[in-house]
């Protein structure tokens, strides 16, 4: 649209504005919600019946459920490229009663997946949408596989999980999700945008969500980039929204010790506004002071990086953690992460300065390392032939380093971790080397919180408690389901899940009649 | 009162034109940027949008190709090991997506888009 086209269309508005007010008119008239003084009739550049904001998990998931439903389908995202987090997190979903598991002859179950989360969520969970979530991972997986993506060919422990329930793809990233995901839907007809962001959403007069107002060649984060544009949706708008994990100025407001001095593993889109649009029509924010750390990561490098893989799958089930003072272990080492990212973050000195604890393993308990060479090469992941030498690196007190690594090999023969009472299915005997550390230090992860939802994925009302007509949100938009401290590989459950779920129901919804340009 | 404020939005009028042509662009395009007369042509990537509307990546494709072809061209050996970085232009997160103008900036240096997470050199790219 050129620059006087803008104006022209602009002034007509105003016109029509004046007249439809002096008219006295207002039955079924759309109105946006940023200016609901202007009583215009709202005319879309462009009109679908699904309209999905975000392309995550969560975004990708509702996008292809909806389109299966025959719907047409566009999902907008504003950053330059689609996946937000999940196309760079870890790939790692928990799922409860996989082919893979019984394969492995490992007993699990809904109930038994659904405890483990509330455990760990400190009770504090939403439990019908917990039950949900949980009831949904095995025909998720199944679902998922079908659409392309592999899984490696083994389940792994998690911490804070009862059994083993993790699979993860081939490619240890949450790509290998979210890049057959986008395929399949581009296969399919659905219009993907990406460098589009949300302004705000349009109402009708009954405050049924109708359409977006969004900016389109968006260049993030510039924010007066691309021009301004509506678009209907005629079934609902899917708020797939992410987090706001890198927003320090927001993350600060509700805990004021999450400031700068902390790095996050989170893109750099991962901010509140989209979160900000929904409350600002009535969306009921809950639990968004729950602001899950990462205990797995370093500070030697940015971001998720190499050393968080490489803990969750080869440190933490197979080694152990010790405090570089004492060269002791101080936590349970498959606690959940809120556990262990507190645990970690005791660590300081007189000046309350960090002093980052040491993580490791041996060759064979980092043989499934897929971040192993990465990581030794970007020296991240330092390698040491005997535990003398790993405390002369990390300037440790090797002989006390090497009686806590005596202490812990027998505990793994007993089977009974009377330190710390870790679960001890995956844990192995330490006794060779070469040996393979990092240092450690939490980074903001994943918002717990977000707007409270009901089991048909529609966002709640403040006020009323019912349903904003038109308006689903799911994943980590939501608030809830994890309580205090989300489970590892929960976030791909959570995501695919509700995102099917909110897909499905908004494919399902009625739709209004709409007015193109 | 009103003078000063004429005299300065005339400077700015005056100086407005020749700031445009003042931009630096990167020494490989010179010899296709700039018209026989010596003056960059500014719309050789801008088209008719306003001044510092960064340019649609389809500009770049009718010079250098498809985000496809172009990754062909950075493509890694197939037995390729740790020592040889990532195809720039065909990530594992991202495939072919990425507009070409969140890494390569005609005006100032550019950057990795990747290495928000990653340390990657890529030694043969022209800042």
């Amino acid at each position: 649209m050129s620059k006087t086209q803008g104006i022209n269309s602009g002034r007509r508005q105003l016109l029509k504005g004046g007249m439809v007010m002096a008219a006295g008119l207002g039955a079924s008239i759309a109105l946006p919600a940023s200016a609901s003084c202007d009583s215009a009739p709202v005319n879309f550049d462009e009109i679908v019946d699904v309209l999905v904001v975000g392309s995550g998990f969560a975004g990708m998931s509702a996008a292809l459920q909806a389109r299966e439903a025959s719907v047409s389908v566009m999902v907008i995202d504003k950053m330059p490229v689609f996946g937000g987090n999940s196309t760079i997190n870890g790939g790692a979903m928990a799922v409860a009663g996989s082919a893979l598991q019984k394969q492995a002859g490992i007993e699990d179950s809904v109930d038994a997946m659904v405890a483990d989360m509330l455990r760990a969520g400190r009770g504090m969970n939403d439990v019908e949408m917990l039950k949900l979530v949980c009831n949904g991972t095995a025909e998720s997986c199944q679902w998922l596989i079908d659409y392309g993506v592999n899984w490696k060919p083994f389940v792994q422990h998690f911490g804070g999980h009862s059994v083993q329930r993790v699979l993860q793809t081939v490619e240890s990233s949450g790509a290998g999700i979210i890049r057959p995901l986008i395929k399949a839907a581009r296969d399919k007809g659905v219009t993907m945008k990406n460098q589009t962001k949300l302004e705000g959403f349009v109402q009708d007069e009954a405050g049924r969500v109708i359409g977006v107002e969004v900016r389109e060649g968006f260049y993030f984060p510039n924010e007066r980039t691309g021009k301004i544009r509506r678009i209907g949706a005629r079934r609902g708008v899917i708020m797939a929204t992410g987090g706001f994990g890198r927003d320090i100025e927001y993350r600060m407001m509700q805990l004021p010790e999450l400031n700068s001095d902390l790095d996050s593993t989170n893109h750099a889109g991962a901010t509140s506004e989209a979160l900000k649009q929904m409350m600002l029509i009535g969306a009921n924010p809950i639990h968004l002071d729950q602001i899950q750390l990462g205990p797995w990561a370093s500070p030697d490098e940015k971001g998720f990086g190499t050393a968080s893989q490489f803990n969750t799958i080869a440190t933490y089930p197979h080694g152990i953690v010790v405090d570089v003072r004492t060269g002791e272990r101080f936590f349970n080492e498959l606690a959940d992460r809120k556990a262990r990212a507190d645990a970690i973050m005791t660590r300081r000195d007189e000046k309350g300065q960090p002093v980052y604890p040491i993580g490791f393993t041996n060759a064979a308990g980092a043989s499934k390392a897929q971040t192993l060479d990465w990581g030794l090469k970007y020296k991240v992941i330092s390698k040491a032939e005997t535990l003398d030498e790993l405390a002369t690196i990390y300037g440790m007190p090797a002989k006390a380093l090497k009686a806590q690594v005596a202490r812990w090999n027998e505990a793994v023969k007993t089977g009974i971790d009377k330190e710390f009472d870790r679960p001890m299915q995956e844990a192995i005997v330490l006794d060779k080397g070469p040996w393979y550390a990092v240092r450690m230090w939490p980074k903001v992860h994943y918002c717990m919180g977000g707007v409270k939802v009901n089991t048909q994925s529609e966002v709640l009302h403040l006020v009323s408690n019912k349903a904003i007509p038109g308006l689903y949100a799911a994943g980590e938009a939501t608030g809830g389901i994890h309580g205090a401290s989300r489970l590892g590989a929960c976030a791909v459950a959570e995501g695919v899940v509700t995102g099917r779920n909110a897909g499905r129901n908004c494919a399902a919804a009625s739709a209004v009649t709409l007015k193109q340009v | 009162m009103l003078k000063p404020v004429f005299i300065l939005l005339l400077g700015v009028m005056l100086v407005t034109p020749m700031a445009a042509n003042a931009l630096n662009i990167k020494d490989y395009h010179k010899e296709v940027m700039t018209e026989t007369d010596g003056k960059v042509d500014c719309a050789a990537c801008h088209g008719d949008a306003k001044r510092k509307t960064v340019p649609d990546a389809a500009t770049c494709s009718s010079c250098h190709g498809s985000p496809e072809e172009v990754a062909k061209l950075t493509e890694r050996p197939a037995d390729a090991g740790h020592s040889v970085e990532p195809n720039p232009h065909n990530s594992l997160h991202y495939g072919t997506d990425l507009p070409c103008t969140y890494c390569h900036q005609e005006h100032k240096e550019s950057k990795v888009y990747c290495n928000q997470c990653h340390e990657f050199t890529y030694p043969q790219m022209k800042r």
